[in-house]
């Protein structure tokens, strides 16, 4: 049994508390899912978990032993519980497959062929075997994650934290990790789960809501989302497939197992053949899964005859004149829309943003941005974790570096830094502040209002909600239309095409450096073949709502 | 997105040269270092072309793409040559504009000079491309085991390395990719005069330094997580060397004293 009684840590000022009083159990075999939002406290008491940290009170026992007792016993609290984080870099400490699942056996001094032995276990339980002589940074994002957690695994713990292990993957990624998770849970490893995640939440026995260091709920995943709406709303990514399995409880539905989406719908469907079930149950399902874009009257908004701001015609581009990027790709981005840019990673999508924002030259094709070719700056460009770009003495300055490289008058940067902080919301009180001390919300923004202050005509954000809680998400979704409907042409480069379908107007995906499918957000679920097209799988709420839809349609007189 | 693979750093292929033991490589990349510059200016020099190539066959090194990370270097070695061939005091063989003139033996003696580096160099880029860096850690952790008896701390200095090697290509990607972000953010690192320049470096720099204290930081938490503890970590004892291994290392040893050799010889 994993448990932290009563757990306090005080922040280096001492003045709140990051964790305050917060009891915890984790038996072996069960997950546990932590949530809440960014600074509530969770990554913390996850670090006390396995014994990164000792509390300011209170204690955190594994199994009897007691990490604050000797060093010793912190040792073996650290490879009885694992940890897997965020970012694969952060972890992996070799670039061989093999080597880094063996740091840790021969940190505990086993001998050459228990070291071998324990990789190849747990090499085998991720799936990774067969690779142990390859590169790690050859790998992809999954198999990364995974590898992290062999690492771990090879060190025989009894339980696991997992410190927003996915949130860094492609959605497509997600089912198999979220799976491996459950497997290891079924050979009685107790898994605690820090997440943002709908689906890892109701996948797991018991969730813990954090808020301000306090525990503000501990129960059933599905008792939060149905009997503590609000709380599971302000805390947790809204989910159309989720919003589809609470209407279901509503109608009756009560789960036996893990209360999932698809049994949700499964049980709609049954009920609908044996007329239990009428039709206006079905179709509001219907509506659940695919989103609030059915009602949508954006698409009117934006005239398909509208001027071009980015207008990309037959683009080419290739790493060292041989590995080809992109090939022929032509794009026109228009005012007042806000454009998913979807694909699976290596598609090039990437690539293309910095081609259309004048970064990079391509090899062929022309790009326009208002018809002349692009300058840097001509394009706000925010790239992925763009609070790493940070580095000025305060937000203000942050926020005033873009406009005056522009050359800008001071009176006319003072004015673009005040529109760019409203539009991010950054408020007075913050505008001092040293940008490293921020929280990672807080940064997220001042390092987009930073790019938005080069008031251009057409931002491009590459995955700017990664990371991020439900809050900051709302936040950029709401910043992105309200860019968008202030006139500028705005792209998404994004993986998770259901956090972002109620938002956008028009998809894009792109494949091998070919724009495979574009079309308004709303016929992408009348398309069944958009998504294979793009070698993508398609999300869960688009598999259920075409199950749904073939139902209604089915017996249609 | 991905960028350019830096100078040097391992490439994951199966060659020959990959095969062969780390240690046996690093050995003969000194021997090959010491006797490149015993070398004589002679005939025999050529051998070390010839060396060269056959090296870069093994590891199927890719000659185009590296030449075209070498440009930097370029200009040195060319002003190298430049400075022995050049003499400008009239007593050049070669008589040019007025007291210009090339100096021949002075010429000769840059060529050696830069075809030297240009050897070195290639060598060091086969064994470096060839070897993971653990591989390498590893190797030289064996080569400088011995020293533990005098209480040096060789397993950190080994892990230490393969951290430093590991982290290279990562700094790197992270150095381009906030380049950019400057760029999109309006930044000109090609205008203004040398105070502006520096300054706009400090938009990259800044930025990489502090996301390198937080990764190596976070880095070093999920080495402790995994039980590492510094210091006590037993030394990592590699195989003996395999008969092939052996073999190469003799060749090797050989080739690199019987150049020199025949150099003076000749």
């Amino acid at each position: 049994m994993l448990e932290a009684s009563k757990v306090s840590v005080l922040y280096r000022g001492g003045d709140a508390a990051a964790l305050d009083g917060v009891s915890l159990r984790v038996d072996a075999g069960e997950i546990v899912s932590l949530v809440g939002a960014n600074g509530s406290g969770k990554s913390t008491l996850g670090a006390l978990l396995c014994a990164m940290r000792l509390p300011d009170t209170g204690s955190v026992t594994v199994d009897g032993a007691d990490p604050a007792r000797s060093a010793a016993d912190r040792r073996e609290m650290r490879r009885r519980v694992g940890l897997v984080r965020q970012h694969p870099f952060d972890q992996l400490v070799s670039t061989v497959v093999f080597d880094e699942v063996a740091f840790g056996p021969r940190n505990l001094g086993l001998d050459h062929d228990a070291v071998r032995a324990r990789v190849d276990r747990a090499l085998a339980r991720v799936g990774l075997d067969g690779l142990e002589r390859r590169d790690t940074t050859a790998l992809s994002g999954g198999e990364q994650q995974r590898l992290a957690l062999a690492g771990v695994l090879a060190m025989e713990p009894s339980y696991i934290v997992l410190d927003e292990a996915s949130s860094m993957l492609d959605a497509s990624a997600r089912p198999r990790y979220r799976a491996l998770v459950a497997e290891l849970a079924a050979s009685d490893i107790g898994i605690v789960q820090i997440t943002h995640d709908p689906l890892e939440i109701l996948s797991s026995r018991r969730v813990v809501v954090l808020d301000a260091g306090r525990v503000a709920f501990e129960g059933a995943p599905l008792d939060l989302l149905l009997d503590h709406a609000d709380l599971w709303d302000g805390t947790i990514v809204s989910h159309p497939a989720v919003e589809a399995l609470r209407y279901a409880c509503g109608r009756g539905f009560h789960p036996s197992g893990t209360p999932t989406p698809q049994a949700a719908v499964s049980w709609l469907l049954e009920g609908y053949r044996a007329s239990c079930i009428d039709r206006a149950d079905l179709a509001h399902a219907l509506t659940c899964c695919e989103g609030r874009v059915a009602d949508s009257v954006r698409r009117d908004a934006c005239p398909e005859n509208a001027n071009p701001v980015i207008a990309i015609d037959g683009v080419s581009y290739s790493y060292d004149g041989r590995e080809q990027v992109l090939r022929d790709v032509s794009l026109d981005l228009r005012a007042g829309e806000v454009a998913l840019i979807a694909g699976t990673s290596g598609s090039g999508k990437s690539t293309l943003a910095c081609i259309a924002a004048g970064l990079i030259a391509s090899d062929a094709g022309t790009v326009a941005v208002c018809g002349a070719a692009p300058r840097p700056g001509d394009v706000g460009m925010a790239f992925q974790r763009p609070e790493d770009q940070l580095f000025c003495e305060s937000v203000a300055d942050e926020l005033a570096f873009a406009p005056r490289n522009l050359g800008c008058d001071e009176d006319e940067v003072a004015a673009r830094v005040r529109r760019a902080a409203g539009f991010v919301g950054l408020d007075d009180a913050l505008m001092g502040r040293y940008p490293f001390e921020l929280s990672g919300g807080q940064a997220r923004r001042v390092a987009v209002g930073s790019v938005l202050s080069l008031e251009a005509v057409a931002y491009i954000l590459d995955e700017p909600t990664a990371g991020l809680d439900a809050a900051g998400r709302d936040h950029m979704h709401a910043l992105a239309r309200n860019l968008a409907d202030a006139g500028r042409a705005v792209a998404i480069i994004s993986h998770d095409l259901e956090e972002w379908l109620d938002v956008v107007d028009r998809v894009v995906f792109v494949r091998d450096g070919r724009i495979v499918w574009i079309g308004s957000a709303g016929s992408l679920h009348e398309d069944a073949g958009a998504f294979a097209a793009a070698g993508l799988d398609a999300p869960l709420s688009f598999e259920l709502a075409r199950a749904l839809r073939e139902a209604l349609d089915g017996d249609r007189p | 997105m991905r960028l350019a693979n830096p100078l040097g750093a391992f490439v994951a292929r199966d060659t020959p040269l990959a095969r062969i033991d780390a240690r046996v490589k690093i050995a003969l990349l000194l021997a090959a270092a010491i006797a490149v510059f015993a070398t004589g200016i002679s005939w025999a020099f050529l051998a070390w072309i010839v060396v060269l190539v056959l090296v870069c066959r093994t590891a199927r090194l890719d000659v185009a793409s590296h030449a075209r990370s070498l440009l930097p270097v370029a200009f040195i070695l060319a002003f190298t040559l430049a400075a022995n061939a050049l003499a400008l005091d009239g007593h050049g063989d070669i008589a040019l504009v007025g007291p210009v003139g090339i100096d021949t033996a002075g010429g000769l003696r840059g060529v050696v000079a830069v075809a030297r580096i240009v050897v070195l160099l290639g060598l060091a880029l086969s064994v470096s491309a060839s070897t993971t860096p653990p591989q390498l850690a590893d190797a030289c952790v064996s080569l400088l085991s011995p020293l533990a008896r005098f209480k040096v701390p060789v397993a950190d200095i080994g892990l230490m390395l393969s951290l430093a090697l590991r982290f290279i290509p990562i700094v790197s990607e992270e150095f381009s990719r906030i380049q950019l972000a400057q760029r999109s953010r309006g930044v000109d690192f090609e205008r203004g005069g040398i105070v502006a320049r520096v300054s706009s470096w400090a938009s990259v720099l800044t930025p990489l330094v502090v996301s390198l204290f937080r990764r190596a930081e976070r880095l070093g938490e999920s080495m402790e997580a995994r039980c590492y503890a510094g210091g006590d970590g037993a030394l990592i004892t590699l195989p003996p060397l395999t008969c092939r291994d052996r073999v190469v290392l003799v060749v090797g040893v050989l080739v690199a004293a019987a150049i020199p050799l025949a150099a003076w010889l000749v």
